[in-house]
């Protein structure tokens, strides 16, 4: 009896941890694993009229992707907006993130809520905001033809600058968030130490403050990049399809062209881009910083 | 003021290494540093020594250019360096926390302050290895700071420090993040390289027993002020003011009046008891004096000696043996007496309730000002 008692609390004490893991395991594999691999098969199949696609291997949408330079251009757009959004939301969000550590009180509330807020407000709102100033017919547009500058719709504002500087100004919050706990983790004692040793402030974040926040660098640049080079909305409602993006080709050939093959294909892709660069990145800074072998102490 | 401006007369007078002068800063509405003097010589281990809040962490801030004055001037090696920016000030520093930067290993620490001051790998290489030799931690170049305790960061701190030659080494309270012993030991270590360097040290702390082991020079402060600056033998001995012979060390105080003057010697009484006493300073007949006497200037004895200046009778209320010395709580008509006598002999000792006498020279009493 006892024996028995035992050895059933033996199995409960091992498979306990499997048990609390489980709910987050079976949802990862319902609602990630398995469409994934639906949608990798998916890109291998045929498109069809009639039945949608056909099941059959072929690599024909990956040859329709890279034969047609339309396409190779929409990769390097998307690069483009992921690279330039995550570069200046980095520049910006740093020195706001350095500024908020170095005061207190009142100052720092109401700054931190003023960076915050945008993250309360839905993607949507924030975007019209922009929506209003810059599109044809917009704040811009009417002030520029007020003063008489210039007739008619500003074309010129639909295009990737508009659009980076949107995604920016969104990303920026996150951002500002992670390199806040990153940069709060770097004592003014340390910074003191570095100048008292004769450090210019260049060298201060050079040698000491950069490299001790790198991993929130890099945190906060992947959320950012994965979250912009697949953005939709935000494309759709700024330039419209004056710029080809893989997420609104993607969409475009899901619920308009229906051929759910080819865009299974162009989903892959922006996958394996995105996992490629961001693994490429982690890997690089961590040697570069030779992270795993000190501690933040 | 005009000696100060005029570079012909500024070598011919002798210069204080650093000198602060009426140094005052304030943050928001409370004044940290009011009217801060301090002449520190070239090579002297000087300590600022006070309780929490007193200022003193404020004052070394000031002299590493880490805050500006507000008002008063600082001079390092005779030059006014109120703006002149922390990094060319060359100045080494061990924080309380030791600050040392967690993504380089030991060299790269202690090689720091070298690469900034651009000097060649050779030089670098050989600066550091005497650093690390000096502060006796020679093989472990390689360790990161997580991997090391904190005696041994402490170590890397001070060898990172001193790696610049700076004109001064400020210590922030370096010791107070470590346990009992190993701040025992790290004392001698920091007397140790300070006599072999003979590099201008100021030493902040709020520990009496560190001030008074390690320095040349003590300056206690206390409320935004420096109340005395001496040697640690001088404050102890003639503390002057009731707060510095309380916070050097114990001591057991008698509020009383002069009743009789007769040369050097008078006779205080305090309470019903009649106390002889001879201090350094003169007395004046009929007014109100604070005395002070140390616990290790009283001796407790089973029979009263016929030469003791003072022998006063007493029944012991508390005894603590700690091998070496005993501490006797003393009961003297009422009033609390500490007393504190070395072993020297092995004769018996006395009881707990028994009648001693507490006897002490009339030398023994330094007279306090009452704040």
């Amino acid at each position: 009896m006892n024996e028995k008692r035992r050895r059933l609390q033996m199995l409960t004490s091992q498979t306990q941890w499997l048990i609390l893991i489980s709910p987050g395991i079976l949802l990862l594999v319902f609602f990630f694993v398995l469409p994934m691999v639906k949608l990798l098969q998916m890109s291998f199949m045929e498109y069809d009229r009639l039945t949608l696609y056909k099941v059959v291997f072929t690599w024909e949408n990956y040859g329709k992707f890279f034969g047609d330079p339309y396409f190779i251009e929409m990769i390097f757009n998307s690069l483009k907006v992921g690279f330039y959004t995550t570069f200046f939301s980095l520049l910006i969000g740093y020195h706001v993130a350095y500024y908020l550590t170095r005061i207190r009180g009142i100052e720092r509330t109401i700054l931190t809520a003023a960076f915050l807020l945008p993250i309360f407000v839905t993607i949507l709102v924030t975007t019209l905001g922009w929506y209003i100033i810059f599109l044809p017919f917009g704040i811009i547009q009417n002030l520029l033809q007020f003063l008489g500058l210039h007739e008619g719709p500003l074309r010129w504002i639909q295009n990737i600058s508009v659009l980076v500087a949107v995604l920016t100004h969104l990303h920026i919050p996150y951002v500002v968030l992670i390199l806040v706990a990153s940069i709060q983790d770097v004592s003014q004692e340390k910074l003191d130490a570095a100048k008292i040793l004769g450090a210019s402030t260049f060298h201060v974040f050079q040698k000491v403050v950069i490299p001790l926040t790198v991993p929130g660098i890099v945190s906060a640049g992947i959320l950012t990049f994965t979250d912009s080079i697949s953005s939709y909305l935000v494309p759709a409602l700024i330039t419209g399809h004056k710029i080809s993006l893989m997420p609104l080709s993607i969409f475009s050939y899901t619920s308009e062209l229906m051929n759910w093959p080819f865009a299974s294909a162009i989903a892959i892709l922006l996958l394996v881009i995105t996992f490629v660069i961001t693994y490429g990145v982690i890997v690089l800074t961590n040697r570069m910083i030779g992270r795993g072998k000190w501690e933040m102490v | 003021m005009i000696i100060a401006d005029s570079p012909s007369l500024q070598v011919e007078v002798k210069e204080a290494f650093l000198r602060l002068e009426n140094v005052g800063k304030v943050f928001g509405k409370l004044q940290v540093l009011e009217n801060f003097n301090l002449s520190v010589e070239e090579g002297e281990f000087v300590t600022l020594l006070g309780p929490s809040g007193c200022g003193k962490t404020t004052a070394l801030n000031l002299i590493a250019g880490l805050l500006s004055p507000d008002s008063g001037k600082i001079y390092l090696r005779g030059r006014l360096v109120n703006d002149v920016i922390t990094r060319k000030r060359r100045l080494g520093m061990v924080f309380q926390t030791w600050a040392l930067f967690p993504h380089m290993n030991v060299y790269e620490n202690v090689a720091f302050g070298l690469r900034m001051q651009k000097k060649s790998k050779e030089e670098i290489d050989k600066k550091v290895k005497a650093m690390l030799e000096l502060v006796r931690l020679p093989s472990v170049y390689e360790k990161y700071p997580s991997q090391l305790s904190g005696g041994m960061r402490q170590r890397v701190a001070l060898a990172r420090g001193l790696a610049v030659e700076p004109n001064i080494l400020l210590l922030d309270e370096p010791l107070s993040n470590l346990d009992a012993a190993l701040r025992k030991e790290m004392q001698v270590e920091l007397k140790r390289i300070h006599e072999q360097l003979r590099v201008t040290t100021i030493f902040v702390t709020h520990s009496q027993e560190e001030a008074l082991v390690m320095s040349d020079r003590i300056a206690v402060m206390r409320n935004a002020k420096i109340l005395r600056i001496g040697s640690p033998s001088t404050l102890y001995r003639d503390p002057r003011s009731k707060f510095i012979c309380t916070f050097l060390g114990e001591a057991n105080l008698f509020d009383g009046k002069v009743i009789d003057v007769h040369g050097s010697k008078a006779s205080v009484k305090f309470r019903e008891i009649v106390l002889k006493a001879q201090p350094m300073t003169p007395f004046v007949e009929n007014c109100q004096i604070l005395l002070a006497l140390r616990p290790e200037m009283i001796s407790v004895r089973k029979e009263p000696s016929p030469s003791a200046d003072n022998s006063l009778r007493a029944r012991i209320k508390e005894m603590i043996f700690t091998g070496n010395s005993i501490t006797y709580y003393l009961d003297v008509a009422g009033k609390e007496l500490v007393a504190l006598e070395y072993q020297k002999t092995l004769e018996a000792i006395p009881k707990k309730g028994s009648e001693v006498f507490a006897e002490f020279e009339a030398t023994a009493f330094s007279v306090l000002e009452e704040e």
